[in-house]
């Protein structure tokens, strides 16, 4: 029969905000979920002393980090400090205890987490505010792995437990590397503390066998053996050294076997494969260009990480952070690509590490439009008469072969028109299959060119061409043009030759088309004073002056290139002709008096 | 005026929401030999406790004392929720004298215990300068459990299990959590 009493308490938290502290990153190697996050806290500093925890603080991480085995694995650490401000500098001291420092100061000071070195036993320096720490984790930390508090006193002490404790005495700090071997890697003291302690662990044992006891891969070392823990009940159990641990002696480093415990414990706790892309939460789909697959890595100092990569059960590749595979890696639709790593640190003799634990990246492989069938591929399914395209197979297990005769995965063809070709698929023990394909032959351009020549220097050559959407010309003298209708102002004989004209149509496809231009050399000098006519201006603008000194009627008559007569004025002695709307260009005249007749050239601009 | 009103209603919603923040003790009183303690508390009114993240760990800080030679009493003092997921790297306890805890689920999740320091039977680890270490035993009639739980949506209750040798193991509180 149960009876309950209800006690209903109130909380009216008014500060609550006041737990947030900014947290400060010391060493951050990867990320919270990741990694084995240490959170430093520090009691007994006041807001002013703050920068002092911090720098204390920093240098605890340091040591830590700067210890063996911690060392070879700083990457699997991240450390934060969560600076509280006490009201009081320094630590209670009770005094009461017969180990207590005649030289400290007794009495209570009001810190942060309430430390005090102890009442009954002096140098058990504990926190008394467990709330505080609660909260101060909870709004700040939650996620901690392990906490060290360190307080501000020059005194010499330290406790374990939950959290480790120590002083800013200089020979403190192994007290928090100590107790972090107790509660992070579960090692046993190497010192024998009563019989009440005596249990198995990495680095205790009853059995005494050298060729059973757990360390026996470690007895061929300096200082290793199975040593017993003390006479009367300690002869029952065993440690691997004496005299030369952090376990026995917190001025000796960690044994062999606490080495090896606390790496393997490490590699428990954090896979050294940090990443794995892509994703391997979905398949990945593999075509016939290549994928890349990669793992990220937290390395140890020297780093022994061994990776092998297997597709299928299969080593393919033994070392490296990536891989690339395609389609054609595949031997059937699906596979099963593995990254393994496993750590051969030298820390480690454990017999069954290999199997225990080699962590594993695995992607599932699909390949893309599976299931496998026979393709067929065109380079370029639409061609310009002339060209070639490149027809390819592919997931053929046999031989193909080609409607043109032609064997093998793949053909270049070059047909003049709109073609079909096939591919047959031709496998032992299955049906043949086919795959037909229809080329496109776009049709040729028809490119035309021409000038309105023959032209006489100075005059203005005029070429064109026709076919195409883009022109591209080329000629005498350098010429070189992209307009369908090209103009060459002031001609020299020099202008004088083929002109190519290059024409491509909206396609893409190209016709060449030639016109050749002729431009002759003016005569000069054509009115000596005894002629029959002087015509001037040459070359003229706007009006030419004929002139004669023979008597009577004179006819001038003047004609186009074409031969059509555009001019023809009879007078005596000398006219104006006005020539202005006349077109530019090369004018044949011909000057008649009586019986006498001469012709000429006149030049109009 | 009306900002002045605004951040009055502010501050007594405020208070209000802490008022809510109740703590339900129960103490099992020496009255008819009943010992076990039993409260309830919901997730929401845990201090800190943020609706929108996606994990909670629950942080509990439990006064034990102790009455008379056999009875232990237990009290919730402190109950702070914190956002995140904890790696479940639990400290060793190879003490006769334990605090076991364990949570509870409404759904088939297996249920495991988890051994913490008695705070009333605490084995400490004394240090000396000269880097010599020795083992103490220290009692105490009052003392302060802190545990740490992962939140479960089906997380129903946390049961306090005290071990001693001369007791051996005895519920000593049941805390019921409200969703
Ligand atoms: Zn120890």
């Amino acid at each position: 029969m149960t009876r309950f009493f209800t006690l209903i308490l109130f909380f009216v938290c008014f500060n609550c905000f006041s737990q947030n502290f900014k947290v400060d990153t010391i060493h951050q190697s990867g990320s919270i979920d990741k990694r084995i996050n240490v959170v430093i806290l520090g009691d007994g500093f006041t807001e002013a002393e703050l920068p002092r925890f911090k720098e204390q603080a920093r240098l605890f991480a340091d040591f830590f980090l700067a210890y063996t085995p911690y060392n070879t694995y700083r990457n699997y650490f991240n450390f934060f400090s969560i600076p509280t401000p006490s009201k009081e500098s320094g630590v209670s001291n009770p005094g009461t205890a017969p180990d207590a420092y005649a030289d400290q100061p007794v009495g209570k000071k009001d810190t942060y987490y309430g430390a005090s070195f102890g009442e009954s036993i002096h140098r058990l320096v504990t926190v008394t505010k467990y709330q505080a720490l609660s909260n101060v984790l909870a709004f700040n930390f939650p996620s901690y792995d392990l906490v060290v508090l360190l307080v501000n006193t020059p005194f010499y002490g330290g406790s374990g437990g939950s959290i480790a404790v120590h002083t800013l005495h200089s020979a403190a700090n192994t007290i928090g590397v100590h107790e972090i071997g107790h509660t992070f890697s579960y090692l046993n003291d190497e010192y024998w503390a009563g019989p009440q302690y005596g249990w198995e662990a990495a680095n205790m044992t009853a059995e005494s066998n050298p060729e059973l006891v757990k360390w026996k891969n470690w007895l061929n070392e300096t200082n290793i053996g199975v040593f017993k823990h003390g006479e009367g009940e300690a002869a029952k159990w065993f440690k691997p050294t004496e005299d030369n641990c952090l376990m026995e002696f917190l001025d000796k480093p960690f044994c062999a076997v606490c080495k090896e415990t606390t790496t393997e414990r490490i590699l428990q706790v954090v896979n050294p494969i940090d990443k794995m892309t892509p994703d391997t939460t979905e398949e990945s789909v593999l075509s016939e260009d290549a994928k890349t697959f990669k793992i990220d890595l937290v390395e140890p100092e020297p780093n022994t990480l061994q990776i092998l990569w297997s597709l299928d059960g299969k080593p393919i590749k033994s070392s490296g952070k990536e891989i690339s595979l395609s389609m054609a890696d595949l031997s059937a639709n699906a596979g099963l690509l593995t990254a393994s790593v496993f750590d051969s640190t030298h820390l480690s003799r454990h017999p069954y590490a290999r199997g225990e634990r080699t962590r594993m990246a695995q992607w599932k492989l699909v390949r893309s439009s599976a299931p496998q069938i026979f393709k067929l591929r065109v380079s370029d399914a639409s061609i310009c008469p002339g060209e070639f395209t490149m027809l390819t197979t592919s997931g053929c297990v046999g031989n193909v072969s080609w409607s043109t005769g032609e064997t093998g995965a793949s053909i270049n063809v070059s047909p003049q028109q709109t073609a079909d070709f096939t591919a047959t698929c031709k496998t032992t023990g299955q049906p043949d299959a086919s795959l037909k394909t229809r080329i496109n032959v776009f049709p040729k351009p028809e490119a035309t060119a021409s000038n309105t020549g023959p032209y006489f220097e100075k005059a203005t050559i005029e070429i064109s061409a026709s076919g195409g959407s883009s022109y591209y010309w080329t000629g005498p003298d350098n010429f070189l043009s992209q307009i369908q209708v090209s103009l060459i102002e002031n001609a020299t004989v020099k202008n004088s030759g083929v002109y190519e004209v290059r024409v491509v149509d909206l396609n893409g496809c190209a016709d060449t088309a030639r016109t050749e231009v002729k431009v002759e050399p003016i005569l000069g000098a054509e009115n000596p004073v005894n002629t029959l006519v002087r015509v001037s201006p040459n070359p003229a603008k706007g009006f030419v002056k004929v002139s004669t000194a023979q008597g009577g009627e004179s006819v001038f008559t003047m004609f186009d290139m074409n031969g059509r007569k555009v001019v023809e004025k009879r007078f005596m002695l000398q006219t104006d002709i006005n020539v202005e709307g006349k077109s530019a260009g090369l004018y044949l005249y011909k000057f008649s008096n009586g019986e006498k007749e001469i012709s000429g050239k006149l030049l109009i601009q | 005026m009306v900002n002045a009103t605004v951040f009055q209603q502010f501050v007594s919603g405020v208070i209000m929401r802490k008022i809510s923040f109740l703590l339900f003790v129960m103490i099992g009183m020496q009255l008819m030999g009943c010992k076990t303690a039993e409260s309830t508390i919901a997730i929401r009114d845990f201090k800190n406790h943020d609706p929108s993240a996606a994990d909670h760990i629950l942080f509990l800080d439990f006064e034990i004392t102790r009455r008379g030679k056999k009875t232990e009493v237990v009290e919730l003092v402190n109950a702070v929720s914190g956002r995140g997921k904890m790696k479940n790297l639990v400290a060793p306890v190879q003490s006769p004298y334990q605090i076991r805890v364990l949570p509870t689920y409404s759904s088939d999740r297996p249920e495991t215990e988890m051994a913490f320091e008695h705070p009333l039977y605490r084995s400490v680890e004394v240090a000396s300068q000269d880097g010599r270490l020795s083992k103490h035993d220290l009692s105490a009639t009052q003392g302060t459990l802190s545990i740490r739980v992962q939140e479960d949506k089906a997380l129903e209750k946390i049961e306090l299990y005290s071990i001693t040798p001369e007791k051996g193991k005895t519920k000593i509180y049941t805390l019921n959590l409200k969703q």
